[in-house]
């Protein structure tokens, strides 16, 4: 019970990282990104890679970081003509083509079969203890990209966003570049989105194709819609949650003996109906967002 | 290359393709949303259609037929439960809705029929050679299902009360309303008419190759593709997209330039490639109606 605690502790900050960088641009940018998957791929893979072959933990981070921002670069620039419908498309239709040349070029990273055993950083160090320090790691980056991305939305920067979100036209009219801006969001988020994906690779110590396929992406919408767009507080909440429920789905086979394919259907199906759920019934999520009044007239503004 | 060959290749992609497009590009027409759960129709139509032939034992058209309605009605009934609660939100949550709704479907046929892969047991097809190429009689038989089934809703549009009135309300709700028609009635038709439709699709697949509970998503972005090539939320757009969109996948992997050809297994990777063409070139498709129409 505590392996499995320590398990769900790691894996809900692994995914809130990665929540709260698709909620920074999604309901804070209204950059509709289902391309979420490929961040966490690049993260991943990058990280690995590099570890393996002997780089210091940290610069494999930073290098995931840099190149998943490049990522988050070239899937921006076409925001500038499409609606957000077709670049929701769009995002996906790049993340699933990366995917496909990981599986594709198997010189890189052994293709459909993965990159198996990866190493975790400092396992020499911590010995039996290692779960217990990659929750304190974890937690620790987690709080740094809360308290960034907290920073970030307070920021005239993070206004000029969300004024961007709710009219655009409005904050061209101010002088703002709201492509600019869009592009900058993009990359912040992609290169959150990566150090989630790195600190998932050392963790699982396997990767390959298949875990960073849209199901992913949705998994991590869930999460954001659950826990309430644009509260980053709320995605953190959302992630654990969803997570809780995700993983202890792995419980059910032994109460009940269900076959593992008819487990891995039911998780499925929770993320489908809670999207729709909540969409249905609580759009806001479970912390909506708070707007802050800047200015309330005396009589309450009923003029 | 053989040019017929790969020709009808690229009718019978067409045909597959279109029905499952027209589904989509009808949703996003009458309620402005691109909507992911069309593929998970046709999956489930493919499967209901094996559960009356294989499970009940009943004749295989006749399975087609009470497959095609009953996913007509689960559109329906997908409409009743969420997309009604949903008719003032934006676009965009409607879309997000409609994943929900793709992964509850694909989940739940999962659940039903298992991950294996099932097929209609039509046995083994031997090929007849019309013109030099090799020619199943079922893709006839899918290219003439497809071509019926295009044309007869061309009449169904032009001819009928209810395809007027989905015309009318889908150029203009408010003046739609004013002269009488009920358009919540005109929703429900036409996630009838959607649904059914990716329902055929996905039944034409199933008789071509065979069924697994990803037929439908594998084929997402091929869709979306087709639908966006063609000019979204066109019906005729969605056909000629889907034929654009076939020929550019068959004649692509087919031409041979000296030593270039386009790898293979980067194949899914077309769409991509045909997809960020037309949105540099021609964002609005083929068919699309220009900006501020």
């Amino acid at each position: 019970m505590y392996a499995f605690l320590l398990h769900l502790l790691i894996m809900a900050g692994i995914y809130s990282i990665g929540t709260l960088s698709l909620n920074f641009q999604v309901a804070i940018s209204s950059l509709s990104n289902f391309g979420q998957a490929a961040f966490f791929a690049i993260g991943a893979y990058t990280s690995a890679l590099m570890y393996m072959a002997g780089v210091p933990f940290i610069v494999c981070m930073l290098a995931a970081m840099a190149f998943s921002s490049v990522f988050a670069l070239i899937i921006a620039l076409p925001a500038k003509e499409l609606k957000a419908d077709y670049w929701a498309i769009m995002s996906i239709a790049a993340a699933e083509t990366l995917r496909l040349f990981i599986n594709n070029e198997k010189w890189l990273a052994e293709g459909p079969f993965g990159l198996r055993g990866i190493p975790r950083p400092l396992s020499e160090f911590f010995g039996s203890n290692y779960t217990l320090f990659y929750v304190f790691l974890v937690a620790i980056v987690l709080a740094m990209v809360y308290f960034f991305l907290n920073r970030l939305i307070a920021s005239p920067f993070g206004r000029i966003m969300r004024g961007i979100r709710e009219t655009d036209i409005l904050m061209a009219a101010f002088g703002k570049n709201v492509f600019r801006c869009k592009v900058i969001a993009m990359v912040i988020g992609g290169m959150t989105g990566a150090l989630a994906g790195s600190l998932y690779a050392h963790y699982i110590t396997f990767i390959s194709p298949e875990h960073f396929a849209p199901t992913l992406t949705f998994l991590i919408w869930t999460m954001m819609i659950v826990g309430g767009q644009g509260n980053i507080t709320g995605s953190i909440v959302g992630a654990l949650v969803i997570t809780l429920l995700h993983t202890s789905t792995r419980f059910l086979k032994d109460l009940f003996y269900l076959p593992t394919d008819l487990i891995a259907a039911l998780r499925t199906l929770l993320i489908g109906a809670m999207i729709i759920f909540f969409l249905v019934a609580r759009p806001a999520g479970l912390l909506p967002e708070k707007k802050r009044t800047i200015y309330r007239p005396p009589d309450g503004g009923k003029h | 290359m053989d040019i017929i060959q790969v020709l009808f290749n690229t009718l019978t992609r067409a045909s597959e393709l279109a029905l499952i497009a027209i589904s989509l590009t009808m949703v996003y027409d009458l309620l402005k949303f691109a909507s992911f759960a069309q593929n998970e129709f046709a999956t489930l139509g493919a499967y209901l259609t094996f559960f009356f032939a294989v499970g009940l034992g009943l004749n295989l058209l006749l399975a087609a037929l009470f497959a095609v309605i009953v996913t007509g009605f689960l559109g329906m009934a997908a409409d009743k439960i969420i997309f009604r609660f949903l008719r003032e939100s934006t676009a965009f949550i409607r879309l997000v809705a409609s994943i929900g709704l793709a992964l509850s479907i694909r989940s739940i046929v999962h659940a039903f029929w298992g991950g294996q892969i099932r097929d209609y047991g039509l046995g083994i097809q031997y090929p007849v050679v019309i013109f030099g190429a090799q020619i199943t009689p079922i893709r006839i038989f899918i290219v003439g299902v497809a071509a019926s089934a295009m044309i007869g809703f061309h009449l169904f549009l032009h001819n009928t009360t209810v395809g007027r009135a989905i015309r009318a309300t889908s150029d203009n709700k408010e003046l739609a309303e004013a002269t009488g028609i009920d358009t919540e009635r005109v929703v429900l038709y036409v996630w009838f008419l959607a649904c059914a439709f990716a329902a055929i699709g996905g039944i034409l697949i199933g008789l071509e190759t065979q069924l697994s509970p990803n037929m439908g998503v594998s084929l997402l972005l091929a869709t979306f593709c087709c639908v966006i090539v063609g000019g979204i939320g066109n019906v005729y757009g969605a056909m000629a997209g889907a034929f654009v969109f076939a020929a550019a996948e068959n004649f692509g992997l087919a031409l041979k330039i000296g030593v270039l050809q386009f790898p293979v297994n980067y194949k899914p990777a077309l769409a991509f490639v045909v997809l960020i063409l037309t949105l540099l070139i021609r964002p609005r498709g083929i068919l699309g109606k220009a900006k501020g129409d």
